[in-house]
């Protein structure tokens, strides 16, 4: 069964995603205004820093943000064309695992240490599949082989295996239902540098033999180039800057995308220092007015404080939320190239 | 797993030889002749010298711990009551049963109150339940058992008639005596309960149940409950070590003839070789009951299972 | 200046003042034992009679508008007593649990800090005493040593001491490994001044929660040892032995009971109050 065979268009349209945790004396706007789509068997890349609201938009596509004191605020989630946001429990929960599934960030902490991993990949396999316990473990062993693990070892238990171990087991989890949509939050960033090659390896592997969507969370361009076919920049829970990869690669225009391609080093560089962007991400509980971008942004005008931008396509399809869009060429110039 | 539980228990030897050095050093600096106690005050200069001679007691401290150690282990003797003149071990084993049987009655209430109120404030943090919960928990900390015990004759037995306020043959008399001792542990187990669960439910392993689209009631007891049971294991063990150990006042209050009464009245009659046997032999329970709580630990937690091996 | 600079310049102190004062059982415990802790220094100025004061005409009264909480046996004046038995079950508290926190800690620091076989010794020695339930050890203690409040402070203090022994290791052990303990060693600092000037001052957090929630139990444990006929003997009030007294005449005179157990209760409730607050407000996993 392929996923996105003779299908067209969109699987997931997401618009005007607003998601915000109210704590006790201030509200943190974790997403404000969130857009975007992803197409069948299309690769997606969410960039941007820690705290930038990617994550919280993972778990709001799946309508996973704890609350309280998380609470989606607004916008619409159309996923194959329903709307998530407007979702029973029970239909997420048919959903959640069977249509669109989860990797997180840490392997160490998202396995229950006290269930051996062949029941944690069987339990997601009885739950969606109709199969009995027995067949659901065949199943089990069957995905544990695919992401290389022995199946002797499917009655151990997460802290026998390493860190790269767990991240196939999660792996394993998230594929055993084949879902049309894989979120993988930053799955390799609590991996050594060796291991992160051969976990990426696999996902794309499995990606392919699934024929999954994926939205991968990455504050590493590196991996986002690698990986996916479309890279949205995000910044202070917004897209700033959308683009198929390579025009991202060869044209960032965004200050604040240009600012990350600056900061990474280069085989061929013959810059002394790199540029550091100056500044931190401001707090989301206390945003400026105006593009949350300003008060880093070189080129910043009274536009900027006075209002945000909002994301539009600047050509082919490259969509980006900045004032200076029209002038760019005299007056920003793009590094990148 | 046999050489864990055997490791176990040559680790518990020298904490219990330990315990019997404390109980003896205590008996030994207790005020009073011990000769005089048993023989009475009138028996004469000759016949205290020939008991103590007969008992050892003129010899130096550490051979009559050694002499007292090794009655201890072998026999089972930890000497003689200063009053009934019977072997401590033998009153000791007569008024166990009613000790124990107070004791289980009132872990048992405990573990099904204690255990269900903390998981349910904890999934409704914040809720009225939750704070309601709180605060009675703390209450119940606070609580002297022997004023709750008081209370609760006051009401149950004196002003409503319903339940008796002394005896321990029928269920019925077990109640109040169960209720009073328990109070204490189920709020202790409450607290434990809730606080375990909410450190558990914002684990990562837990939202990943959840995006496998598990219902959040099999989440909750099948990924958060078998965790955060874990270290309420740990305090259920402790706890049913201090229901002995608290089974004191409860039993003086309700007149039930346990170990703790006996250890009481031996207070008050300056009866020691009793309170020092029965204060050995209430820790020799509470080391068994913690080795047992260590061997389920091990069962039911993987991380340490492996240790076993 | 930003909202960041403001926040920083409130200071630990009055974040953690701050975060205290928005629980309002921490603020009721803490006004509780304010008020219990000046009802105990000011006794003879509050309490209408003296402790011993006897009004045999009047024993056995309820409480009534000459004593407002009525009378024991003797015909003293309940309230009074009770106002000065403040004063035995604070001082039981604090003495039995500064004895306990001082020997307890100093054995826990000497055993985290040099770790190896002095540890090994010094913690088996506690997992004797831990060996027998608490309030146990401090019957046996007290049974061997005889009734007194002295005695009363050190039973329940030695019993307490295996407690901070473990806190104080496990505090000590934690902040042993931070850097700036390995920083302050590579400059040259001895060991008796890294122990005062870095790690008793990072350790104190859970020492203070542990001390302020052991008050409690100590006064508790204090009370039941008196109730056994263990503690403070007459006619000094101690509100266990006021209990205990009480209890022969539960059926003519409930007053006798109800007040010294809803005043022990009181005291127990403020002290566990104001140690879960003061818990919740020094630990930094649930600030939000």
């Amino acid at each position: 069964m392929k996923n996105s065979e003779g299908k067209k268009g969109n699987i997931l349209d997401v618009r005007d995603l607003v998601i915000h945790y109210e704590l006790e004396e201030s509200t943190v706007r974790a997403v404000e205004g969130m857009s975007f789509t992803l197409g069948y068997g299309e690769t997606l890349a969410f960039v941007g820093e820690t705290g930038a609201g990617k994550t919280t938009t993972a778990l709001g596509l799946m309508r996973l943000v704890p609350s309280p004191p998380g609470r989606m605020v607004g916008g619409e989630i159309f996923f194959e064309g329903r709307d998530i946001m407007k979702a029973s429990g029970e239909e997420l929960r048919a959903i959640r695992g069977e249509k669109i599934s989860f990797i997180s960030q840490d392997p160490m902490t998202s396995l229950n240490p006290v269930m051996s991993v062949g029941s944690q990949i069987a339990e997601m396999v009885v739950l969606h599949s109709g199969l009995s316990m027995r067949e659901s473990r065949a199943r089990a062993e069957e995905m544990l082989s695919l992401v290389g693990i022995r199946k002797e070892r499917m009655g151990d238990y997460p802290h026998q295996f390493s860190g790269g171990m767990r991240q196939r087991v999660l792996i394993a989890i998230a594929l055993a239902c084949s879902p049309a949509l894989l979120i993988a939050d930053e799955p390799t960033s609590a991996l050594d540098v060796t291991i992160q090659a051969q976990v990426l390896n696999l996902m794309k592997g499995l990606k392919e033999r699934f024929d999954t969507s994926m939205i991968m969370i990455t504050h590493d361009l590196g991996i986002a180039a690698e990986t996916c076919d479309r890279v949205a920049i995000i910044y202070a829970g917004r897209i700033v800057e959308m683009a198929d990869t390579e025009s991202l690669f060869t044209e960032a225009l965004h200050p604040y995308a240009i600012g990350l391609f600056n900061s990474i080093p280069r085989i061929d560089d013959d810059r002394d220092l790199l540029d550091a962007l100056p500044g931190l991400m401001p707090d989301p509980a206390r945003l400026p007015q105006g593009c949350p971008f300003h008060p880093r942004c070189a080129h910043a005008s009274q536009e900027c404080e006075n209002s945000a931008p909002g994301l539009e396509d600047v050509g082919n399809g490259h969509l980006l939320a900045c004032w200076l869009r029209g002038k760019r060429n005299s007056e920003v110039g793009s590094v990148a190239q | 797993m046999v050489k864990y539980v055997l490791k176990r228990i040559l680790y518990l030897i020298p904490v219990l030889a330990g315990v019997a050095l404390i109980v003896f050093t205590l008996l030994y600096i207790t005020p009073g002749d011990p000769a005089k106690m048993m023989l009475g005050e009138r028996a004469g200069e000759e016949a205290l010298r020939q008991f103590r001679q007969e008992n050892g007691l003129d010899r130096p401290f550490f051979i009559q711990f050694g002499n007292f150690l090794l009655k201890a282990v072998t026999r089972g003797d930890v000497g003689k009551s200063y009053i009934t003149k019977r072997p401590v071990t033998e009153e000791i084993m007569e008024a166990f049963p009613q000790t124990l049987k107070l004791a289980g009655y009132s872990m048992l209430i405990a573990l099904c109150v204690g255990i269900p109120f903390g998981i349910i404030s904890a999934i409704k943090q914040y809720s009225m339940f939750d704070t309601t919960v709180i605060i009675l928990a703390m209450i119940g900390i606070s609580m002297p058992a022997f004023w709750l015990g008081l209370l609760l004759i006051l009401l149950f037995s004196v002003n409503l008639g319903w339940l008796p306020s002394s005896g321990f043959e029928s269920f019925r008399a077990m109640i109040l005596p169960s209720v009073t001792l328990s109070t204490g542990s189920i709020a202790m187990l409450t607290r434990m309960t809730r606080s375990c669960m909410l450190e558990v439910v914002r684990q990562d392993y837990i939202r990943t149940a959840r995006t496998k689209g598990q219902k959040e009631r099999v989440v909750i007891v099948k990924h958060a409950l078998g965790n955060a049971l874990i270290p309420v294991i740990t305090v259920s063990g402790l706890q049913f070590g201090y229901l002995l150990g608290g089974a004191m006042l409860t039993e003086t209050i309700f007149s039930i003839p346990g170990v703790g009464r006996l250890m009481v009245n031996a207070i008050m009659m300056r009866d020691f070789p009793v309170v020092q046997g029965g204060v050995l032999f209430v820790a020799l329970a509470f080391s068994v009951v913690n080795l047992l709580v260590d061997l389920l630990y091990g069962y039911v937690d993987p991380r340490i299972r492996a240790d076993y091996k | 200046m930003s909202p960041e600079t403001v926040e920083a310049s409130r200071g630990m102190m009055g974040e953690f003042a701050h975060r205290l004062r928005k629980n309002p059982l921490a603020v009721f415990g803490f006004v509780v034992l304010s008020i219990l802790v000046l009802v105990a220094a000011f006794a003879p100025l509050i309490a209408p009679y003296g402790y011993s004061d006897q009004f045999l005409e009047h024993a056995f009264e309820p409480p009534n508008a000459k004593f407002l909480l009525g009378t024991d046996e003797f015909g003293r004046d309940i309230l009074s007593r009770l106002i000065y038995g403040a004063r035995v079950s604070l001082q039981v508290g604090f003495v039995a649990v500064g004895l306990a926190l001082s020997v307890g800690g100093f054995l826990g620091a000497v055993a985290g800090y040099y770790g190896g076989f002095c540890d090994n010794a010094i913690m088996r020695c506690m997992d004797v005493l831990l060996g027998i339930p608490s309030t146990l050890l401090a019957i046996a203690i007290a049974a061997s040593l005889g009734p007194g409040l002295v005695n009363l402070m050190i039973s329940v203090g030695i019993a307490q001491i295996p407690f901070y022994a473990r806190i104080v290791r496990g505090a000590v052990l934690s902040v042993r490994g931070q850097e700036f303990v390995e920083a302050a060693r590579a400059m040259g600092s001895g060991d008796l001044r890294i122990i005062f000037r870095h790690i008793i001052p990072n350790s104190m957090a859970p020492i203070i929660v542990q001390t302020t929630l052991d008050v409690a139990y100590a006064i508790l444990s204090a009370a039941g040892l008196s109730f056994i006929g263990l503690g403070v003997q007459p006619p000094f009030p101690e509100w266990g032995s006021m209990l205990s007294g009480g209890r022969q005449y539960i059926f003519e005179a409930p007053h006798m009971t109800l007040f010294p157990g809803i005043t022990i209760m009181l005291t127990i409730l403020s002290l566990n109050f104001l140690g879960d607050g003061l818990r919740d407000a020094l630990d930094p996993k649930l600030r939000r």
